[in-house]
């Protein structure tokens, strides 16, 4: 209520400024001409100061005063001629018609193009008030901006690392999710389970791809004797793309083994042991592009909308290999024009390495490096790209 | 609360922006003094208003209300004060409620300080300032609106681009927009002289001082950007050639010749009709920055194609605005009486001269912004028009413009008398031939027309400083007449020199530093030494830092000359927070003679860092220059006096010397 006692206060205001000619009327008749003689008389005041400074000659002010004279003059009579044209107010219907008229439309017309875009129910929401509000009334996202800012004081607290990790990783920020299980593993110590949450956030990060320091993770978190299903999932994964397929096809059904029947991950499991052996079958022959087949965490394919992920959720897995080759020769085309940035050339690599087009992927490499051959930073991501796919 | 009432602010603002438009042009058609009365009250009303929502954004960025998308979109919460109030214009929709913001503060001038204009061109004047007005507030309501909500609110912002986290940058923004801006105000006078068809003598008396005030901001705002690229970019440059800094120096070129011409009307009441077009020319070039940089067809012609909403619209305003305002001018200028005469040889004929060589190397600069983007529209081949194009073009109409600049001021008004001009001239090109040959001397190799460039900012600056040493008979007359003469010359006489002056140091600048510029890419470990220019660098080691939203990497540099330390480079590499960014920050040491300039790159091997060291000669004389320039204007702007040129009559001066 207090916005509309305020937003009427403010158009009555600005009404009243707009109109404040009708409120205040204003006889005298104003010639024009009159102006324009002002001005030549200034000017040749002007010119009578500036010879009194010396600033000018005489023989210079002289003829410069003729010519202003001439000219005030001809304006003069200019103004003669012209006298039927002085301004002047007129009563008449037309000032209290335009009155009406802004009166009504001015208001009218800012009430509702407000309406159509403001949003007069909201109120302010300034940071400092909502971080004092009651804890039990903050939700996620605030508590997340208290601890954030507190990381950012101290980084060396491993405990605020380890809690904010898995709330990244629920956000599908996988990248922050890697850092934070990274540095809680790095200040905290290892632990199996810390090395498993590092290896899966970074596999997450890498949109599926199971990189050198992801696998060696994760292969640490089971040295321990403990196993991990997903630990075993991922280096499994690590194996098809690796092109080690007979391998990969035993440990899919090892796991499958242990799992009970009711295991939540046994489709997924089955799926893809049927993917790979049918790609082991043809080893020997012609690689198939293979495809970072359905993951767990879906969400693994950054580049395609989210549409894209699920229409190829439903699709068959040619249907799927189709779109993801199709997807990355576009990627690849548009990069070969606009040059890109380091993320996608990065992106494009290891799209390559997964569909098993090595080759391709080493040229992409070549290529990515010579567009970055001016930006060492570039380049250094780029070396340890290829070190992790082992390119 | 704040931000609804910013919102509203806005909107009532382009309520009261269409009344001012239509009733005051109205009025001056109908010749009804009420009507064209509200012109002022109006613009002063929306002014009030768009500074009360500039407000209310500005208060949502300073408490960090991510309720407004705009403000989670450009700000984080750990930004640095300074940063969260430039944040506002660091981003579209904010720079665009500062375009409109300082277009009102202009119309608001008008309203308060023009009272001896005349009625009906001031009307009109305030109807087509209110015609903008209208279409950048329904573009930024419609398309841009800074006031957009979410809900619920985010608690952390997407932070603004670390490379626009600095001083220089902050404040670039509003002085380049002072300037842009600014030319709108002759461009509502044109407009306006031509819809009432006279040109009266109030006319150039505002609109001199007006331009000049905006030339002012443009030269400062593009100085600050470059000077900004300078240290911060990291690669020892001071101008690109790259089509945003095109897009504010074009409307720069075509306001320095408004300006000289706009002085040509004022005091000789001649030049009408170019004033005016040039006045047209001058802000549709800053809309046309304006639509460059806004609407994100720089970035990718593609890109603009795929989300073209904002883009279009902008372009329909340059259409209208500069289509409308041309065909007016076709349609009227035949109207307009023109001015008083005067011979090719003349002050009138040598700024004349200064604006074909302007207008010819301004349209140099739009031939190579543009063409690349017309050929990548048309046919999808990227080609860049690099600075070789514009050295071949713009540094070649330079020349001869700064050849010529000197004689300009001595030339008398109406009809001029160059031997004259040139014997009094000698001494300058006497000073400039020794520079010349002093140049060549200690070179020694290098580019041969190093030393002639040098010689040409010499001969500007010796050119300027002798037409202040003739008119108040330096050597000539006694010292006391020499100093009253001094005291008397008015503010005006001594701004044009100290600008001219300010041109010759740039040129020293430019020609020391595109020329002798050195340069060294090297990696060091520490303990081991780089040598440039006769500095000696021992690189000592790399210490980590944190800042308020950034982690840095500092490398520390002794500097020394001759075995003696003469300074510490800190060079060093930034990591911002939000979003993820590096930048560079150079280490820089000024001297006199040239900047040494250190850039820390990557990390190598066994703790090596990469290097980049530059020196740059007398690179400062760059901006010194500019700020010199921008000097010379305010000292012209500070005299109120009107300006009435003399002529030299016909018969009576025979032997210009003794006539005075």
């Amino acid at each position: 209520m207090t916005l509309w006692v305020i937003f009427a206060g403010l158009t009555a205001a600005a009404m009243v400024a707009v109109l404040w000619p009708f409120l205040r009327s204003d006889k005298q008749k104003l010639e024009v001409a009159a102006y324009d003689t002002a001005v030549f008389k200034d000017q040749l005041e002007e010119i009578t100061s500036e010879k009194e400074r010396g600033v000018i000659s005489k023989t210079e002010a002289d003829a410069a005063r003729t010519e202003v004279s001439r000219r005030l003059l001809l304006a003069a009579r200019t103004n003669a001629s012209r006298s039927g044209s002085s301004t002047g107010t007129r009563g008449g219907k037309l000032p209290a018609l335009a009155l009406v008229c802004t009166f009504l439309c001015v208001p009218v017309s800012s009430a509702v193009l407000y309406l159509v875009y403001g949003s007069p129910s909201l109120k302010d929401k300034p940071l400092a008030e909502r971080l004092q509000q009651d804890s039990s009334t903050k939700k996620i996202d605030e508590l997340m901006a208290q601890v954030e800012d507190r990381l950012r004081e101290h980084p060396e607290d491993g405990r605020g690392w380890e809690v904010i990790a898995p709330v990244y990783l629920r956000q599908q920020r996988y990248n922050e999710a890697a850092d934070a299980f990274g540095k809680a593993l790095k200040l905290l110590g290892e632990t199996p389970q810390r090395l498993l949450d590092y290896g899966n956030a970074l596999v997450l990060s890498n949109d599926g791809i199971v990189t050198e320091p992801a696998r060696l993770a994760l292969q640490k978190s089971t040295s321990s004797g403990k196993t991990f299903v997903r630990a075993q999932f991922w280096l499994t994964v690590a194996k098809e793309q690796d092109g080690r397929y007979s391998e990969a096809a035993q440990a899919w059904r090892e796991l499958l083994k242990q799992g009970g029947a009711d295991a939540p991950w046994r489709e997924a499991v089955q799926q893809r042991l049927a993917a790979v052996e049918q790609r082991a079958g043809m080893a020997s022959g012609e690689k198939p592009a293979v495809a970072p087949a359905k993951i767990p965490d879906a969400a693994m394919v950054k580049g395609p909308s989210q549409e894209d992920v699920t229409a190829a959720r439903g699709m068959s897995s040619t249907d799927r290999s189709a779109m993801i080759a199709e997807m990355v020769a576009g990627l690849a085309e548009r990069l070969k024009s606009d040059g890109g940035n380091v993320e996608e050339w990065k992106r494009l690599v290891r799209s390559y390495t997964v569909l098993g087009k090595k080759q391709e992927a080493v040229k992409a490499l070549e290529n990515a490096r010579g567009v970055f051959t001016e930006d060492p930073q570039s380049l250094a991501l780029l070396n340890e790209l290829a070190k992790s796919l082992g390119l | 609360m704040i931000a609804e009432i910013g919102h509203f602010s806005l909107i009532l603002a382009l309520g009261v922006a269409l009344a001012q438009t239509i009733l005051p042009i109205w009025g001056a058609q109908q010749r009804d003094n009420t009507l064209m009365r509200i012109g002022a009250p109006a613009a002063q009303a929306q002014f009030c208003l768009l500074l009360l929502a500039f407000f209310g954004l500005m208060i949502a960025y300073v408490t960090s209300d991510f309720s407004l998308l705009n403000v989670f979109q450009n700000s984080h919460s750990a930004k640095p004060l300074l940063y969260k109030i430039s944040g506002v214009w660091g981003n579209h929709e904010g720079s665009m409620l500062l375009w409109v913001l300082i277009l009102a503060l202009f119309g608001c001038a008008v309203a308060m300080f023009g009272r001896n204009l005349p009625p009906d061109l001031k009307a009109n004047v305030l109807g087509v300032q209110g015609s903008i007005s209208v279409a950048f507030l329904t573009f930024i309501v419609t398309t841009s609106n800074p006031f957009t909500r979410i809900d619920p609110a985010p608690f952390e912002g997407q932070g603004l681009n670390p490379i626009l986290q600095d001083p220089a940058l902050s404040f670039h923004p509003p002085f380049l927009y002072m300037g842009y801006v600014g030319f709108s105000m002759a461009f509502s006078f044109a407009v306006a002289a031509l819809i009432t068809g006279r040109v009266d003598p109030a006319w150039a008396r505002w609109v001199r001082p007006w331009t000049l005030a905006a030339w002012m901001c443009l030269t400062l705002g593009i100085a600050m950007g470059s000077w900004w690229a300078y240290y911060e970019l990291g690669w020892g440059g001071w101008w690109f050639w790259d089509p945003v800094e095109n897009a504010s120096f074009m409307p720069w070129l075509a306001g320095t010749a408004l300006l000289h011409t706009a002085l040509v009307m004022e005091k000789r009441d001649s030049l009408k009709v170019w004033t005016i077009l040039l006045a047209i020319l001058t802000f549709s070039l800053s809309l046309m920055g304006t639509f460059l940089v806004r609407s994100g067809v720089l970035t990718s012609v593609h890109a603009f194609a795929v989300d073209p909403e904002r883009g279009v619209f902008i372009l329909g305003i340059m259409v209208i605005f500069i289509g409308g305002a041309l065909a007016l001018f076709a349609s009227r200028a035949q109207v307009l009486r023109q001015g008083g005469i005067f011979a090719p040889v003349s002050r009138e004929g040598a700024l004349v001269l200064n604006n074909l060589l302007i207008s010819t190397a301004c349209a140099a600069v739009f031939i190579g912004t543009l063409y690349p983007m017309a050929l990548e529209a048309v046919t999808g081949a990227k080609i860049s028009v690099g600075p070789p194009f514009f050295n071949a073009t713009f540094g070649p109409l330079m020349v001869p413009l700064l050849i010529a600049m000197p004689f300009g001021p001595f030339l008398a008004w109406k009809r001029g008398d160059i031997l004259g001009a040139s014997q009094r001239l000698s001494v300058a090109a006497i000073v400039t031939m020794l520079v010349i040959i002093a140049a060549y001397a200690f070179s020694g190799s290098g580019p041969w027309l190093a030393p002639l460039g040098l010689g040409l900012g010499i001969w500007v600056i010796a050119g300027a400083l002798s037409e202040i040493a003739f008119r108040v008979k330096m050597f000539k007359a006694p010292w006391d007449e020499v100093f009253r003469r001094l005291r008397n010359l008015p503010r005006a006489a001594y701004g044009t020199t100290t600008a001219h002056i300010g041109i010759g140091v740039m040129v020293l600048g430019i020609v020391a530093t595109t020329t002798w510029q050195s340069e060294k890419i090297l990696s060091l470990k520490p303990g081991q030494s780089a040598s440039i220019a006769g500095y000696e660098l021992k690189y000592m080691g790399v210490e980590p830092h944190k800042g308020a939203n950034y982690s840095e990497q500092i490398a520390l540099l002794v500097v020394s000359r001759g075995g003696e330390e003469v300074t510490r480079l800190f060079p060093s590499k930034r990591l911002y927070v939000a979003p993820k960014t590096a930048t560079t920050e150079a280490g820089i040491h000024a001297a006199w003679t040239g900047d040494l300039y250190s850039v820390l790159g990557d990390e190598l091997k066994d703790g090596a860092f990469a290097f980049r060291l530059y020196f740059n000669p007398l690179v400062r004389f760059i901006w010194i220059g500019t700020l010199i320039m921008f000097f010379g204007g305010l000292m012209s702007l500070t005299d109120r006096r009107l300006r009435v040129g003399a002529p030299k009559p016909a018969r009576v001066g025979v032997r210009p010397a003794a006539a005075e």
